[in-house]
C-alpha cells in the first residue's frame, strides 16, 4: 500500500481505486491508486517512463474518451462528484480542468484569437470583454509586453518558450480550478524552462496544480507535493521538503538517488 | 583502385545518371510546351473567345462555344465533388480514423483513381445517358465528380492526418466539441493543403476527353443548358484535330494551347501556394 | 520576482543573522555583568542563549532542505556549506559565552582577587566582541560591506587577543605564585577565560568561511 501523508487542508480532486487500461490492454495501467490532491497546492507526479503518470494526469480531464475503448474503474472526486461517470458533462469538466501539453499547441490563428479561443467556446462574445479578459490573461502568463503590439499576428511567429506561454494563457483565460501540466518545459530550452517553472509558482494562489515531470529536480524546485509512481502504482505522496530528504519508501529514495529509472 | 575511390566513382556515376534522367524528362516537357506554343500561338486571336464554333472553312469558326461548355460543365464537377470529397476525406481522417471500414474506402478510393477514365464515362452512359435517352451536361459534370472525389478525398485525408494530435487534444481540452475541433482548428491547420488538393483535382478533371465522349458529347454550338449535349474543350480538341479540314485544326490547336496553359497556371498555382505556406 | 530558492536563501540568512545578533548581544551584556559585578546580569545571559543549540539544528535542517530541493551550484553552493560550518562555530561560541558567564558569576564572589586583572581581563573580553561584530556588520550589509576589511580586522582582533591571553596567562601565573592556597581556582579562572580566546579563534573560522562563500577556491579553516 502506498504511504501518503496526510493532507489537512482542503482537496481539490480525490482518486479513489483508481483503475484505467488501455484499449485492447490484458491488464490496466493504473491499478487501485488512491491519492488526494491539495488545493491551491502544486502536486508534482514523478516516476520513471511507463509508471502512469501521464495516464493519470490525462484521466483528470478524460482526455482518454477521445480515443475509443479505454476503460475506466473507481472514482475520481472533483467539486463533490465522481467525474468518471458516463453522464459527466465532459466540455464542462473541461472548462473546470484545463491542461497544457509538452510540445506547445498555438492554434493556427492570430495570438488574440487563441486566448480568446475557450471563452469564445462557452458564448462570450462581448468585445470589451473579451478583449479585457484576453489582456489579463496574457498578463497572468507574462507575456502580455512581448505581444500586446502584435495580438493580430498569427501565433506561429512565437519562439517555443512564448507559445507555451500563449498555451498557458489560453488555458488560464477560461478560469479553471485545476490545471494539468504534462512535461511542460521537456521540449523548451532552460532559460524558457526556468521562466515558465516561475510562472507556476505564481499560477498556484488561483489554481490547484498537477504537474507531470520526468525531471526529478524540477518537481523539487517546483512542487508542494510529490507522487512518486511506478508500475502503475503509488508508492509514496509527500511534502516534496520531506521526501527529497527523507523518503518513507525504499523504492522512492532508490529513484531519487539515481538507481533506477 | 582503393575501396574509397570505388565508393566516391559510383557516387558519381549515379550522380550523373540521376542529372541526366532529369534533364531528358524536362527536355521533353519542354519540347511538348513548344510544340503546343509554335502552333496554339499564331492560331489564337480574339474571334477565338468571341465566336461560337462554325462548319470548316468558315473565317468565322471560334471556341467559345467550348470555352464555355469546359467551364460549366467543370465547375458542376467542382461543385458537387469538392464538398464530397472533403467531407469524406474528414470522415476519414477524423471519425474512422484506422477502423476496418476506412481503411476499406481507402483502397476503394485508390483504386478508383486508377479506373480508366473511359470506364467512368461509359458507367456514367449506362446509369445517366440511357434512362435519359440523351447527352447531357450533367452527364458529363457526374463523370468529372466521380473522377474527382477520390482525388479530394485522398489528399483531404491525408492533409488531416498531417495535423499533429496535440493539436486536436489542446482544443478537446478547453471544452470544444468535436465538430468545432475539426471546423476551427484541423481545417485551420490544414487549409493550405486542402486547397492544394482541389486545385489538383479541378486541373486533372479538366484535361480529361474520355468520360465526356459519351456523356456530354458534344455540341458545335454555344448551350448552356445542361439537359443538353454540351461542347467541351477536351472534346472539341479531339474532333478538330482528327479532322480533316486545316482551319479546324489550328482551331484544336489553339484549343490545345489554352487548355494546356490553363492546368499548367493551376498546376503552379497549387505548388506555389503550398511553398508559400510551408515557408510560413 | 524572487523565486522560491531566493526566498529560503533569504530565510537562511536571517536565521544566522538573528543568531549573531543575539550571541554578540549576550556577550556584550556579560562584559557588562563583569565590569559592574552584577549576579543578576550573568544570570540573564544564560537565559537569552537557552535554546541556541535548537536554533542551530533549525538552521542546519533548512540548509539540508534547500540541498535536497535546489541542488545548488558555484556561489549559492559555497554560500550553504559556509553557512552550515558557520552554525556550528556560532553554536560552540555561543556555548562557550553561556560557561563563562556561569563560571564568572562564581570567580567574582571567590576569594580571587580579580582587581589586579580587571584590566586586561575587560580588553580581552573586548577583543572578542569586536571579532563578532565584524561579522555581524558583514551579514547585516549584506553586498555593500567590505568583506576583505572586516576580515582583516577579525584577523587582527584575534591576534591582539592572542596576546591579550598570553599576558594574562603571566599574570595570573604570578597570582598562583604569590597565593598558592588559591592556585585551582586560578586556574579555574584561565579555563574560563580560554572560552574567551577560543570564540575569537572560532570567529576567525566564520570569517574564513566568509571569505571562502564570497571568493571560492577551497576551504581552508585549519591553515
Amino acid at each position: 500500500m502506498a504511504t501518503i501523508v496526510e493532507i489537512n487542508e482542503q482537496k481539490a480532486l480525490e482518486v479513489k481505486n483508481f483503475e484505467f487500461t488501455y484499449a485492447g490492454a490484458d491488464a490496466p495501467s493504473i491499478k487501485k491508486l488512491t491519492m488526494p490532491i491539495a488545493r491551491h497546492n502544486i502536486t508534482a507526479l514523478i516516476g520513471p517512463s511507463g509508471c502512469g503518470k501521464t495516464t493519470l494526469l490525462r484521466s483528470f480531464n478524460r482526455m482518454h474518451d477521445l480515443y475509443p475503448g479505454n476503460k475506466y474503474n473507481g472514482e475520481i472526486l472533483f467539486k463533490d462528484r465522481n467525474i468518471l461517470i458516463p453522464k459527466e458533462d465532459l466540455i464542462k469538466l473541461r472548462i473546470q480542468i484545463g491542461m497544457i501539453f509538452q510540445k506547445p499547441t498555438a492554434f493556427p490563428m492570430s495570438i488574440f484569437d487563441n486566448v480568446a479561443y475557450g471563452m469564445r467556446l462557452q458564448g462570450i462574445k462581448n468585445k470589451t470583454e473579451l478583449s479585457g479578459r484576453v489582456e489579463k490573461a496574457l498578463k497572468d502568463a507574462a507575456i502580455w509586453n512581448e505581444v500586446k503590439d502584435r495580438l493580430k499576428h498569427d501565433a506561429s511567429g512565437l519562439s517555443g518558450g512564448q507559445q507555451q506561454r500563449l498555451c498557458i494563457a489560453r488555458a488560464v483565460a477560461v478560469e479553471p480550478e485545476v490545471l494539468l501540466f504534462d512535461e511542460p518545459t521537456s521540449a523548451l530550452d532552460p532559460i524558457s524552462t526556468a521562466g515558465i517553472e516561475e510562472l507556476i509558482v505564481e499560477l498556484r494562489e488561483r489554481v490547484s496544480i498537477i504537474i507531470v515531470t520526468h525531471n526529478m529536480q524540477q518537481a523539487a524546485r517546483v512542487s508542494d507535493y510529490t507522487g512518486f509512481m511506478y508500475l502503475g502504482e503509488l508508492v509514496e505522496l509527500g511534502r516534496t521538503e520531506e521526501l527529497f530528504v527523507t523518503p518513507k519508501e525504499r523504492l522512492t529514495e532508490e529513484y531519487i538517488t539515481g538507481k533506477f529509472g | 583502385m582503393t575501396h574509397t575511390q570505388k565508393r566516391i566513382l559510383i557516387n558519381n556515376i549515379v550522380m550523373v545518371l540521376s542529372t541526366l534522367s532529369a534533364i531528358i524528362g524536362i527536355c521533353f516537357l519542354l519540347w511538348i510546351l513548344s510544340v503546343l506554343v509554335a502552333n496554339g500561338l499564331d492560331a489564337i486571336s480574339a474571334t477565338i473567345f468571341m465566336q461560337e464554333g462554325a462548319p470548316p472553312g468558315n473565317i468565322n469558326g471560334g471556341l467559345k462555344h467550348a470555352l464555355i461548355g469546359q467551364l460549366i460543365i467543370v465547375s458542376y464537377a467542382t461543385l458537387f465533388g469538392v464538398p464530397f470529397g472533403i467531407l469524406a476525406g474528414t470522415y476519414l481522417s477524423e471519425y474512422g480514423q484506422k477502423s476496418k471500414l476506412a481503411e476499406i474506402i481507402r483502397d476503394i478510393s485508390d483504386i478508383m483513381m486508377s479506373a480508366p477514365s473511359i470506364v467512368i464515362g461509359a458507367f456514367v452512359y449506362a446509369i445517366v445517358v440511357a434512362p435519359m435517352g440523351h447527352f447531357s451536361g450533367w452527364a458529363g459534370s457526374i463523370a468529372l465528380t466521380i473522377i474527382m472525389i477520390p482525388i479530394i478525398l485522398r489528399t483531404t485525408d491525408d492533409m488531416l492526418q498531417l495535423v499533429p494530435s496535440t493539436l486536436r487534444e489542446a482544443a478537446f481540452a478547453l471544452g470544444a466539441p468535436k465538430y468545432k475541433v475539426i471546423i476551427q482548428v484541423v481545417y485551420r491547420g490544414a487549409k493550405a493543403g486542402i486547397l492544394t488538393g482541389i486545385l489538383l483535382g479541378v486541373a486533372r478533371v479538366a484535361g480529361e476527353t474520355a468520360p465526356l465522349l459519351f456523356t456530354s458529347f458534344n455540341n458545335n454550338f454555344l448551350n448552356t443548358n445542361m439537359s443538353e449535349p454540351m461542347a467541351s474543350l477536351t472534346v472539341t480538341i479531339y474532333n478538330y484535330a482528327t479532322s480533316p479540314y486545316e482551319d479546324w485544326q489550328k482551331l484544336g490547336w489553339a484549343a490545345a494551347f489554352i487548355l494546356s496553359m490553363f492546368i499548367l497556371t493551376l498546376n503552379i498555382l497549387g505548388r506555389l501556394f503550398l511553398l508559400k505556406k510551408k515557408g510560413k | 520576482m524572487l523565486t522560491k530558492y531566493d526566498i529560503k536563501i533569504d530565510n537562511i540568512k536571517e536565521k544566522i543573522s538573528t543568531l549573531l545578533e543575539n550571541i554578540t548581544a549576550a556577550n556584550e551584556l556579560c562584559l557588562e555583568a563583569y565590569q559592574s559585578a552584577d549576579l543578576a546580569k550573568f544570570k540573564e545571559v544564560g537565559t537569552i542563549l537557552e535554546h541556541i543549540g535548537m536554533k542551530g539544528d533549525d538552521i542546519d535542517n533548512e540548509i539540508i532542505k534547500t540541498f535536497a530541493l535546489y541542488g545548488p551550484e558555484a556561489k549559492e553552493l559555497r554560500f550553504l556549506v559556509a553557512y552550515l560550518k558557520m552554525t556550528n562555530e556560532l553554536i560552540r561560541i555561543g556555548e562557550g559565552v553561556k560557561k563563562y558567564a556561569r563560571s564568572m558569576r562564581e570567580h567574582v564572589t571567590s576569594d580571587c582577587d580579580l582587581n589586579a586583572l580587571k584590566p586586561s581581563i575587560v580588553l580581552l573580553h573586548k577583543s572578542s566582541i569586536n571579532a563578532l561584530k565584524y561579522i555581524l556588520e558583514c551579514f547585516k550589509q549584506s553586498d555593500d560591506c567590505n568583506y576583505e576589511d572586516n576580515y582583516r580586522k577579525v584577523l587582527v582582533e584575534e591576534s591582539m587577543n592572542d596576546d591579550l591571553f598570553s599576558i594574562l596567562e603571566k599574570e595570573i601565573l604570578n597570582k598562583i605564585i604569590d597565593e598558592k592556597e588559591l592556585s585551582i581556582e586560578y586556574v579555574r579562572v584561565l579555563a574560563s577565560l580560554r572560552k574567551l580566546e577560543r570564540s575569537c579563534d572560532r570567529s576567525v573560522n566564520i570569517a574564513n568561511l566568509m571569505m571562502y562563500a564570497r571568493q571560492g577556491g577551497e576551504i581552508r579553516l585549519f591553515n
